[in-house]
């Protein structure tokens, strides 16, 4: 038997193991005992995740505040990449240019690299749409179950 | 901060600049137009250029998905754009209009830093589709509407499914369409 200083047993009964967290693909046990498996989201970015679906819609509108913001920020880069050169002469012209380069050209330019990550945000919010969408009709049909005579 | 960045390489700009030779005196050389096509008729943006939210009407922002109600986003160097977005968010459409700056001159002048850039024609005038990458989530579309001025509409998608192609170069032709469609003509 394990005490502490206090004289508290510390190998006390065992709780009962707790179920695993409520998910997504969770499987929902019917009162008559069926059981209706739940929509598994589909993977992004090269593997699945697990959604909690109680922080589902907050991450989905933070996700898009990120986009708006990188829309914001990708106006402003595209204008600044085509800026008119302030005269006509060579030395306005080229530094012109390498601004539009910096901002807009090219593999691994500010304008493409906001893209991927346009890109990367759009993935993450289209697998929590589906998700929440195909919980959704899980949920419905596991109500239409529930309300069957 | 990469706005502060982009704000100090564009002052950076102006201060080249300024220190860079005066121009050679003598007659004015035609433009170079870096292959810019020349619009075959004049319309005018300057009425509607500082509030280019009025640039599309209710029932055609309906017709292409958007909410009525649009947003003004000051940019820097220029005038302001619209930016309208539909009620699931699933894109977001923006209008500039350029009434004293050849931006649709500028774009060809940039040409060389898009792998995706398609001239087009919208509303009989010389356009051009842009994409950093061919079917990426945004294009820009732009359109010489006169020598000298340029109307601009990028639309970018969100939420798109993995494998589902991009169509925002074709939303951005069809608002392009509309905003050409409302503008008037140049004074002769």
């Amino acid at each position: 038997m394990i005490r502490d200083r206090r004289g508290e047993r510390k190998d006390g009964p065992m709780t009962e193991p707790q179920p695993p967290p409520l998910q997504a693909d969770s499987p929902t046990v019917l009162p008559d005992g069926r059981v209706v498996e739940r929509y598994r989201p589909p993977g992004v970015g090269g593997g699945d995740f697990a959604v909690d679906l109680a922080n589902a819609p907050r991450a989905i509108r933070e996700l898009e505040e990120a986009a708006r913001e990188l829309f914001d920020i990708r106006r402003e880069a595209e204008r600044l990449g085509k800026v008119t050169p302030p005269s006509r002469d060579q030395v306005s012209i080229d530094a012109a240019t390498l601004l539009g380069v910096s901002a807009v050209g090219g593999s691994g330019s500010f304008l493409q690299a906001l893209d991927q990550g346009i890109q990367q945000v759009n993935d993450m919010i289209a697998g929590l749409r589906s998700a929440m969408a195909g919980y959704d009709e899980a949920d419905a049909q596991s109500s239409a179950a529930l309300r069957e005579p | 901060m990469r706005r502060a960045l982009l704000l100090g390489a564009t002052a950076a700009l102006t201060v080249l600049g300024g220190c860079s030779a005066a121009p050679t005196p003598g007659p004015a050389a035609a433009p170079d137009r870096y292959g810019a096509p020349v619009p075959s008729r004049s319309l005018n943006a300057s009425g509607v250029a500082d509030r280019p939210c009025g640039v599309l009407r209710a029932e055609q922002l309906e017709a292409v998905g958007l909410e009525p109600r649009g947003q003004l986003d000051p940019l820097p160097a220029g005038r302001p754009a619209c930016v309208w977005e539909d009620s699931a968010f699933t894109q977001q459409t923006s209008v500039a209009l350029y009434p004293d700056r050849d931006y649709f001159v500028d774009t060809y002048r940039a040409r060389g830093m898009y792998q995706f850039f398609e001239p087009v024609t919208v509303g009989g005038l010389p356009a051009v589709l842009q994409q950093t990458t061919p079917g990426a989530l945004t294009c820009t579309v732009t359109t010489g509407i006169a020598v000298g001025q340029a109307a601009d509409v990028t639309v970018s998608e969100i939420g798109v499914a993995p494998g589902t192609r991009s169509r925002s170069c074709e939303r951005a032709t069809r608002v392009s369409e509309m905003v050409i469609g409302n503008l008037p003509a140049s004074p002769k």
